[in-house]
């Protein structure tokens, strides 16, 4: 058994080897010429402003996830539509339910101003 | 149902107490004293009932409980433990009268856990169940710990910790064993699963399974005894505890350690009780010597009868591991003296601190002066707890040493030399603390002599002391039957005789 | 209609969400009355299912057996006990109260789910669906900073933890060719145990599962959650997950890979001396109420998982195994906690913090009933007889003991004796010490019966232990 997992290992060691190969060769042959410019970002050649590590306002992320809800419903939604002749009025009762449990929340949702955009 | 009514009477008067409210001291008081009482007459009509010369159980009561796992509710009593439970109900009732007064923080709690505490005392005498047994046995931990730490002394908290801590470790390790043995006799009985005392003993263990049995019994029993050296919580305890604390602490809860040996260890663990026999003789010998010793130095009141426990309770082991009749009826007997001796002891300290709220032997002397009828209870107890022949410390310690003699004259000579140290001690703490003069002038006011609640409670307890001095017979004929059960599962077992 | 008290539970999450929506503030308080009732009924179904004959639901995704009805039974129980201790602590702190039942209700429908799953899919969905709900009732104080701290700790660990649970389930999977349990057990029986692939698996699922109930190594998260947590919150996070988890557990390891007998049973035993052992001693530092809580809730996850060691697959009938001890104590272990965690609720709801072992400074004269009942439940927790507490471990270290681990019914009984003394400091501090300041205390008819009912359960449990085991040792009958 563990004669199958050789050539996994192999892999690894070659694999690691290569990386640490390379970076040895590229230390020993490079120049070596430390500048301040190389250290600033590039952006399509304009230069850069403010932190990127901006804030985004909350309303963005409720909307993503409204949006994520709803998105993820058509996942199910599409699968029960191929295969609606064959779960019959039972398929249509669940997936009335299912529709309805998300509405429940999209109410809430609404009800609480979240789709409010101030 | 006799047994039940006695070991739940306090539960009623639990009930009684509930509803009451705080601020009526005496009604608290009164209705506790009254429930006590009439415990203990029960447990006299017991005494009285008992069928002194049938061996066995009696009273038995024997329900399903746990029934699932064949635990039952399986009470009864014999001859030990009949003297016991009418010492515990003694002593309870004393106990609420010697705080009469000096309690007045918080009475209706106080007396909710004294209540509690005598259920949880008078179910370990009598359970037959050995889960039964663990769980009063744990019941009784909580309210003492509850006493000594809401209505102690200063360190009362570093004492009651160490109080609790000292003896839950101890019986955690005897559940593990308990249930040990559970499975040992499922396994060696055809499944039969039980923890019932008078099966358990049907069954030969393997001498490598007693050997850890008995050590987890030993951590349990050794250190409620205290045996040396793990006694170490005692004196805190002692010290620190209100009187009432301290008399059943002394008085009872010392007991259970040697109940349970003479219940549980010896009877059902023949072969290790023989194999470590040697050595709880050394170690009781020395707790003997060791403890006189120590009391001889003390230079508080209250912490040289506690040492003096420590020596006391040295016999009561001594006479359980010779394991003959002279030294099993001693150590029974000598249990029953101890609990009156020593609580006699701490209640009269108790009834001196309670008036000058001193207990350091330097600053009291002369108080025969000033209490002549106290003077006249405490010597009768102080030369009863010497061994003075005539009072009842001296039955159970001639039978203790008389069967020890039969065993090890070595243990036997080096036990000796504590009954002559207890005569130094406490003849020099009475004539110190009684005689000459009082160092402490300002105390003379508050020196009264014993009020009528105070002979109340001393009377019955100078009234037995000299009664099992005199004709000890009375008590002794409660002991043969048990004794000699206990003797023959001892040997029985392993074909050995006595060494 | 095996899923008849699930189906409840979902109506009533979505009813008090809606009605959380519509309902003016002041009414809002009315919402305590509905998800008691809801709570109460779905009860009543769960009980009425107690055994009939195992059915299953959902293509053989979810399964209604005895093992079902009695975690229905705990989760049910939990949560009428946190509602009954909720409003006092809510309404103190301006906290909403349709959103705290809501997610509530959410969150035990996925434990109810947890404990029914007969399948790798559904469990892992109704982990997540009951721990989802958690992490935001963690953050509900959203205006405090160590609620946001917590919800986020407990949200990264968790996220992190069920990853590791999926891979596992995923490894699994890839050895079985299975989702379903009953069906991976068949095939697991057929092939060889010494399989490294197997090994890997009951790492990775002990791991991901151990992080859920808190075990010594993967607990980090636990202090600061717990602490940071509204008061309700963490007591039910203490309880229901817990328990959740532990189904969860069982239905992995016992009904999945019990026939194949994997010898996972030192694996557990050495997790659950680890996880006792350093939680007791770190407890006895703290000097937060709630945070020495959190540690010995960490602490009994240990003593829990003796059972689980204890387990011998195949013995489920015999009525000292290990499984039906740990179901008993989980049960137990419900009671008590909550019923601690409701008097810290209790104590804190009228002051600013009120968690610190000094605010129960002379509790017993101040309020002295409030203080018997956190005796009691301090006194069980310590394992005191004859307190439900001490039944419960009396039994785990009975399985231990029959499953010849006895060293670990010795380190069992020598952490209870550590733990006796923080729990026991809490009684040290409300009845002997004094103190000038007089907090007055909140007056809740709500909370007050819920202190009863912990603490006479705390008490008859104990005492009537029988019913209760026989409760336990008949849900483990499946297995």
């Amino acid at each position: 058994m563990p004669t199958n997992y050789i050539g996994i290992g192999l892999f690894i060691l070659v694999g690691m080897g290569f990386t640490g190969a390379t970076f040895a060769a590229a230390a020993l042959i490079r120049p070596s010429n430390p500048n301040p410019i190389k250290l600033e970002p590039y952006e399509c050649g304009v230069p850069g402003v403010g932190d990127a590590r901006d804030r985004f306002h909350i309303r963005y992320y409720v909307l993503a996830m409204l949006y994520l809800v709803f998105d993820l419903e058509v996942v199910f939604l599409y699968p029960w539509a191929v295969q609606y002749d064959k779960l019959g009025l039972f398929g249509l009762m669940e997936m009335l339910v299912f529709v309805a449990i998300l509405l429940i929340g999209y109410f809430y949702a609404w009800k609480k101003g979240a789709l409010d955009w101030v | 149902m006799l047994l039940s009514l006695i070991v739940f009477l306090p539960l009623v008067g639990v009930a009684l107490l509930l509803p009451m409210r705080p601020e009526n001291k005496s009604l608290l008081r009164v209705t506790t004293l009254v429930v006590m009482l009439a415990d203990c007459l029960l447990s006299i009509y017991l005494l009285l009932a008992f069928n002194q010369s049938a061996s066995g159980y009696q009273f038995e009561e024997n329900i399903p409980w746990l029934g699932s796992l064949g635990l039952r509710y399986h009470l009864g009593v014999d001859g030990l433990s009949v003297l016991l439970l009418f010492l515990t109900t003694l002593l309870s009732w004393i106990a609420i009268l010697s705080t009469w007064r000096a309690v007045q923080l918080r009475v209706k709690e106080y007396m909710i856990a004294f209540l509690l505490l005598e259920l949880g005392m008078l179910g370990v005498f009598v359970a037959l169940d050995l889960f039964l047994f663990y769980v009063f046995w744990e019941i009784v931990l909580v309210p003492m710990y509850v006493i000594i730490g809401v209505w102690g002394g200063p360190r009362k908290i570093y004492a009651t910790i160490k109080f609790f801590l000292f003896t839950f470790i101890g019986s955690l390790l005897m559940l593990v064993a308990i249930l040990a043995l559970y499975f040992e006799h499922a396994g060696l009985a055809n499944g039969v699963r039980t923890l019932d005392v008078t099966q358990l003993g049907n069954v030969h263990y393997p001498l490598a399974f007693q050997i850890p049995v008995f050590l987890a019994f030993f951590a349990a029993f050794a250190v409620k005894v205290p045996l040396w050296p793990l006694h170490t919580w005692l004196p805190d305890a002692h010290v620190e505890a209100p009187t009432a604390g301290s008399v059943i602490l002394a008085g009872i809860l010392l007991k259970l350690g040697g109940y349970g040996f003479l219940r549980f260890s010896v009877p059902l663990l023949p072969e290790a009780t023989h194999y470590f026999g040697p050595l709880m003789l050394t170690l009781a010998t020395i707790a003997v010597v060791y403890g006189a010793l120590v009391s001889l130095v003390q230079k508080d009141w209250k912490k040289l009868v506690a040492y003096s426990s420590v020596s006391h309770m040295g016999f009561v082991i001594l006479g359980i591991f010779v394991l003959n009749p002279q030294g099993l009826e001693g150590a029974i007997l000598e249990m029953f003296n101890h609990g009156l001796l020593t609580g006699a002891l701490f209640l009269c300290v108790g009834i001196v601190y309670e008036r000058v709220h001193d207990r350091e032997l330097a600053h009291l002397g002369g108080i025969a002066r000033y209490m002549p009828v106290y003077a006249a209870f405490f010597m009768v107890f102080m030369l009863g707890s010497v061994g003075l022949p005539g009072l009842a410390g001296f039955v159970g310690e001639f039978l203790v040493l008389l069967g020890t003699f039969g065993v090890s004259s070595l243990a036997g000579w080096i036990s000796m030399t504590a009954i002559i140290l207890a005569a130094g001690y406490l003849l020099w703490m009475y004539a110190r603390v009684m005689f000459v003069k009082l160092n402490t002038e300002h105390y003379a006011a508050e020196l009264v002599d014993l009020r009528a609640h105070e002979v109340a409670y001393l009377l019955p307890l100078l009234a037995l002391v000299i009664w099992v001095g005199v004709y000890p017979d009375t008590w002794l004929n409660f002991l043969h039957p048990a004794v000699s059960h206990i003797i023959a599962q001892a040997s029985a077992a392993g074909g050995l005789a006595a060494r | 209609m095996a899923v008849l008290p699930e189906v409840v539970v979902t109506v009533l999450a979505m009813l008090l969400l809606l009605l959380d929506a519509v309902l003016p503030e002041h009414r809002k308080s009315g919402l305590t009355w509905l998800a008691l009732l809801g709570f109460v009924v779905a009860g009543a179904f769960n009980l009425y299912q107690w055994g009939s004959p195992a059915q299953s639901a959902y293509g053989g995704m979810v399964g209604a057996d005895n093992f079902t009805v009695f975690f229905n039974t705990l989760f049910l129980a939990t949560a009428i006990l946190v509602v009954l201790m909720a409003p006092a602590y809510l309404r103190e702190r301006a906290l909403p109260f349709g959103e705290f039942y809501s997610l509530l209700s959410f969150a035990v429908l996925g434990m109810m789910f947890t404990a029914a799953s007969t399948d790798l899919i559904s469990l892992f969905v109704s982990i997540e669906l009951m721990v989802i709900a958690v992490y935001i009732l963690a953050g509900l104080a959203r205006r405090e900073k160590r609620s946001n701290e917590a919800s986020l700790k407990y949200f990264l660990l968790g996220a992190f933890a069920s990853a590791i649970l999926v891979y596992g389930m995923s490894w699994l999977y890839g050895i079985t060719g299975q989702t379903n349990l009953a069906k991976i057990a068949g095939v697991l029986k057929a092939t060889s145990l010494d399989n490294p692939l197997l090994l890997m698996t009951i790492a990775l699922l002990a791991v991901g599962v151990g992080f859920k109930v808190a075990l010594v190594p993967f607990h980090a998260w636990t202090p600061d959650a717990y602490e940071g947590a509204p008061t309700p919150a963490t007591a039910f996070m203490s309880v229901g997950p817990k328990a959740a988890a532990f189904a969860a557990l069982l239905r992995i390891f016992i009904s999945a890979m019990g026939p194949a007998q994997p010898d996972y049973s030192l694996l557990f035993a050495i997790l659950a001396v680890l996880t006792m052992t350093l939680a007791n001693v770190v407890a006895i530092q703290q000097n937060n109420i709630k945070r020495m809580l959190a540690y010995s809730s960490i602490a009994h996850s240990g003593y829990i998982l003796v059972g689980l060691a204890a387990a011998q697959p195949g013995a489920g009938s015999d009525q000292v195994a290990g499984i039906p001890a740990l179901m008993f104590y989980l049960f137990v272990y419900t009671f008590m906690t909550l019923g601690a965690f409701a008097i810290v609720a209790y104590v804190q709801a009228g002051q600013v913090t009120g968690e610190s072992f000094d605010d129960y400074r002379a509790l017993g004269r101040r309020a002295p009933m409030t203080a018997i009942a956190m005796t009691l439940f301090m006194l069980s927790l310590t394992g005191v007889p004859p307190l439900a507490g001490f039944f419960g471990k009396a039994y785990l270290i009975l399985a231990a003991v029959h499953s010849g681990m006895a060293w670990l019914a010795v380190a069992m009984a020598v952490n209870s004796a550590i733990s006796a003394y923080y729990y026991l400091r809490v009684v040290v501090v409300m009845y002997m010490s004094d103190t000038t300041e007089r907090v007055p205390l909140y007056r809740s008819p709500f909370i007050h019966s819920m202190l009863a009912v912990a603490s006479l359960a705390t008490f008859f449990v104990g005492v009537f232990a029988d019913p209760f085991l026989r409760f336990a040792q008949g849900a483990t009958l499946g297995f």
